[in-house]
Formats: structure tokens, C-alpha cells, sequence
């Protein structure tokens, strides 16, 4: 089932937005920083690259500012930054959480390990 | 180069899509298919494709849904799409068709929360087109159901063929099971889609695409019966004459003796010029006779009078032709004479007046099984001739 995507981001889409906190960029800039700063570990398909820049663009996340020949780039907007940083607060709040149970969970096992004679 | 197609040199020519262009994954599969049989789908027409003989090779295809009803391709997508491998191939109903030959290149759509999101317009579209799509359906369905229940009897005795009469029911019968089914069938075939499309296109295929027989099947063959059921009761409104698949029985400008008919020389006395006799019969009316007469009366106008005889298998069959052939006409009951030998069992008539001299007249006389009706134009008042048009019936 799909998540709304204007709430919670995939991890596409949140990259696409980081990619333009810094500056413009066009669709093959995006996909080359993405790619760069994940070191590949977080594909960046073309179609998935325009139907998100399509959606952000519906929903005045980021915005076109030029067009040269084919080239087309595109800028966040104040809204854009907005979802940006509370798509950030959110993975901050669960890393967060999950430090934390994980801290708990591990102890435990020492604890346990301790108690348990020989 | 070989195609391994009996039939396929260097021609360009055209596959149909074997199965719903809804079903994404089995349309990516059957293109892969083509084209590692050595048919390259180089555009597309309608839902068919357009293919090119080309060495066997393992392509990736891929459908893109257009975002609104018509959609023109950003040429950066395109220059983008080309830098990753990606060609496109035209556009298949509601989709973009893209191939990629380099198995190493990325694949279209890497994030499927993102493709489902894309597929929201096709959702709706696909859900709008099953809708018009049953509605369509519902109404032949409603039509054909009016037409058998509502149908007049009349005209199907006048104008219906004896396998008319058989395949009308047969007809109706088979509507109503293969309607209901492809109604079951196109809400399955959505609700599955409406599944796939919504949680995005899985890139593992480990079924083969599914050629849609038994769904064709039942659509192609409810299309027919609903078809043929249409032209047999629009064939049946359109006739011009309202008699169809008679035998002319004029012989020498006479009708034979065993015709049933009113004849102008034993009501007005005078010689008739026949100009009609047909007789035709059915597995429900195994005798029927129709005729058309006028003669000149001395310095009015011509006295005419057309009779239709019909000899119906049973008499709840004779009272329901005789019920609309009253209604058809507006016909009023008029008493019968009494102490009358083979007495009618109704007579009905009307008078319009057409600002002749003479005015019309209609009659309809029910007898057991058989009905006679008649249109006159002439001197004689009809009501005065019951015994003689009573005496016409031979039972």
C-alpha cells in the first residue's frame, strides 16, 4: 500500500530534495549527486526521477527556474525546505528511538549473560 | 536473420495485444517476448504494435503511465531517459512504451511507493473506463430484456423468419448468462489490476503473462448475441411493407380459393383489382394470408380494403394479437348480432374520417385461434358485416 508521499518521503524523494538545498540542478545533476552521496546505495530510475519531480512540482515543493534547449533545472522552494526538515526531524526522532531501545536491548543481554552462572 | 515467422521477410506488420493494457507487468513481458523471439515493436497503433523483423535479443520494456488524457513528452525526459539506457517506443493506449537493450543500464522505476503514486490517473481511468464499459453492457441488456418482454406480437408474426422465431429466445437466454459473466469477469480483471497498479509494478515476473482466452472469448461472443438480437429487432422495425419472408400467392391477378380474405366483389359488388396476396407461416402461426384490393365506384374515389388473416396455435396467442392490433389503432368494441351462426368471439372497428369522400375504417375480428383485420376505404359499414367477414374465417 502506498504511504502518502507528501508526509512521510521515500528515501527517493528525499534525496531529491537534498539535492537541491544547495543549489539547482537539472534531472541529470539530481540523479549524479544522489548517486554520489549514497555511493549507489539508493538507485535513482529516470521514471521514478520525473514522476517525483512532476509531484513536488504539482505540490509546489520545488520549482522550475530555467530551461536551456533540453535542459530543464529546478529549485526548492520555502515549502520544499519546510517538508525537508520535518522529513529530517522524523528520521532524527526514530534513529533516536531505535539508539535507544538498542542501548536497552543490549543491557539486558549483558545483564542476563552475568546472571547466568557458569 | 532469422524470425523464425513462416510468413515475415522484411515487412513491417502488426501484433494485437494479447492481453489487457491495464495489466502492465504482462504487456512489459509480452513485448520482452517479441522481442527475443526477433520482433522488434518499433510504434504502436491503437493497442496493436507495430513490429520489425531484428535479431532475437533480450530487451527490457517498460510502460510509463501519461499523467492526463493527452500528455506530450518533455524532450529532457526523453534526453534524459536516452543517457540511461532508456529508447522510446511510442505510446500504447494510456502508457509511454520504453525499451532498454543494455542489461546493465537502471531500471526505469526503482521506487514503487513512487510508480503507485504515478499510477493514480490510470487508476482512475481504468476505474471510469470499467464503469461506462458495465453501464454499456447493462443497457444493451435492458434493451434486449424490453424488447423480448414488450416486443408486439404483431410485428414479429409480420416480420420475423421462422429461424427468427427460434433464435430470439435463444438469443434473449444467452444474453442473460453472458452478460451477468463479462460484467463478473471485467470486475475481477480490475480489482486485480486496480491491486497491481496501486502497490506499483513488481519487477520479478515469475508467472507468464496471461492471455486473457476465456475473457475475449465471452466478450467477442456477447457482442455477437447482443448484435444479431439488435439487427433482428431493428430489421424488424424498418420494414417498409411490415411483411417479411412471405410467398406471393397472385396467380394471374387472383388470390387462390384458400386464401382467407375479404373480397370487394361479395361487400361492395364490385370486380377488385388485386395488387397483394402473400401468405406465410410460423411454428406459432402455421397459417397466415395478407391481401390488397380496390376497385373504381362509379364518380367516387376508389374503394380500397387491405385484410391480414392470422390463424394463431392457440387461442391465448389469438387474443394477445387481437389485444394489439386494438391498441395499435385505438379500436372500440361493437356488439355482435345476435342469434349468429359461428358467432365471433369480439369484433372491434373505428372509423377516421380523411376529408374523402369515403372514410377509413378498421376491423379486427377474434375467433377462437384466428384473427382477422381489415382496413377498408369504402361504402359499406363494416359492423353491418360481421356475418360475412365471421363467414371469411375457416374454423
Amino acid at each position: 500500500m502506498a504511504r502518502e508521499p507528501l508526509k512521510v518521503l521515500t528515501e527517493s524523494m528525499f534525496y531529491v530534495l537534498l539535492s537541491l538545498l544547495r543549489q539547482e540542478r537539472c534531472g541529470t545533476e539530481i540523479v549524479q549527486y544522489v548517486d554520489d552521496a549514497t555511493a549507489g546505495r539508493v538507485p535513482l530510475g529516470p521514471g521514478t526521477l520525473y514522476t517525483i519531480l512532476a509531484k513536488f512540482q504539482e505540490e509546489g515543493l520545488i520549482r522550475e527556474t530555467a530551461v536551456e534547449g533540453r535542459k530543464r533545472t529546478y529549485a526548492i522552494t520555502d515549502r520544499g525546505r519546510a517538508l525537508f526538515r520535518q522529513e529530517l526531524s522524523r528520521l532524527r526522532l526514530c534513529v533516536a528511538d531505535g539508539e535507544r531501545e538498542e542501548r536497552a536491548s543490549e543491557r539486558l543481554l549483558l545483564r542476563r549473560r552475568e546472571e547466568t552462572p557458569c | 536473420m532469422s524470425t523464425g515467422h513462416p510468413y515475415v521477410k522484411n515487412e513491417k506488420f502488426r501484433e494485437t495485444c494479447p492481453i489487457s493494457i491495464y495489466d502492465v507487468a504482462a504487456v512489459e513481458t509480452w513485448l520482452e517476448d517479441l522481442a527475443r523471439r526477433g520482433y522488434r515493436p518499433i510504434g504502436f497503433t491503437g493497442i496493436r504494435a507495430d513490429l520489425l523483423p531484428d535479431e532475437p535479443r533480450e530487451s527490457r520494456f517498460r510502460l510509463q503511465p501519461l499523467q492526463r488524457w493527452k500528455e506530450a513528452l518533455d524532450p529532457e525526459r526523453v534526453s534524459s531517459y536516452q543517457a540511461m539506457g532508456w529508447q522510446l517506443v511510442g505510446q500504447l493506449g494510456p502508457f509511454w512504451v520504453w525499451r532498454c537493450d543494455d542489461p546493465d543500464a537502471l531500471e526505469l522505476d526503482t521506487d514503487p511507493v513512487v510508480q503507485g503514486e504515478g499510477y493514480r490517473y490510470l487508476r482512475r481511468r481504468m476505474l471510469r473506463r470499467t464503469v461506462v464499459g458495465d453501464l454499456f453492457w447493462l443497457g444493451l441488456l435492458a434493451i434486449t430484456l424490453w424488447a423480448a418482454a414488450f416486443g408486439s406480437l404483431y410485428t414479429l408474426l409480420r416480420s420475423a423468419s421462422w429461424a427468427g422465431v427460434f433464435a430470439r429466445p435463444l438469443l434473449v437466454g444467452a444474453a442473460l448468462v453472458l452478460v451477468p459473466v463479462e460484467l463478473w469477469l471485467e470486475f475481477r480483471d480490475t480489482r486485480r489490476l486496480w491491486k497491481t497498479l496501486t502497490a506499483g509494478i513488481p519487477l520479478e515476473r515469475p508467472r507468464p503473462y496471461r492471455r486473457r482466452k476465456l475473457e475475449r472469448t465471452v466478450h467477442w461472443l456477447t457482442v455477437a448475441v447482443l448484435v444479431v438480437n439488435l439487427g433482428i429487432n431493428l430489421a424488424d422495425l424498418l420494414s417498409p411493407s411490415g411483411w417479411n419472408h412471405t410467398r406471393d400467392i397472385l396467380e394471374e391477378g387472383q388470390p387462390p380459393a384458400e386464401a382467407v380474405t375479404v373480397n370487394l366483389a361479395e361487400l361492395e359488388g364490385l370486380e377488385p383489382i388485386w395488387h397483394e396476396a402473400a401468405e406465410k407461416t410460423l411454428p406459432i402461426a402455421p397459417e397466415m394470408y395478407t391481401t390488397g384490393q380496390y376497385a373504381y365506384f362509379p364518380l367516387i374515389s376508389p374503394v380500397m380494403a387491405r385484410s391480414d388473416y392470422y390463424c394463431l396455435k392457440t387461442e391465448k396467442l389469438a387474443r394477445r394479437l387481437a389485444a394489439d392490433l386494438i391498441k395499435a389503432r385505438d379500436l372500440e368494441p361493437q356488439p355482435i348480432p345476435e342469434e349468429m351462426n359461428g358467432a365471433p368471439d369480439g369484433f372491434w372497428w373505428v372509423q377516421e374520417t380523411t376529408g374523402d369522400t369515403l372514410s377509413d375504417q378498421y376491423a379486427v375480428l377474434l375467433r377462437g385461434r384466428e384473427v382477422l383485420a381489415v382496413i377498408y376505404h369504402g361504402v359499406k359499414d363494416l359492423r353491418e358485416s360481421v356475418p360475412y367477414l365471421a363467414s371469411l374465417l375457416p374454423d
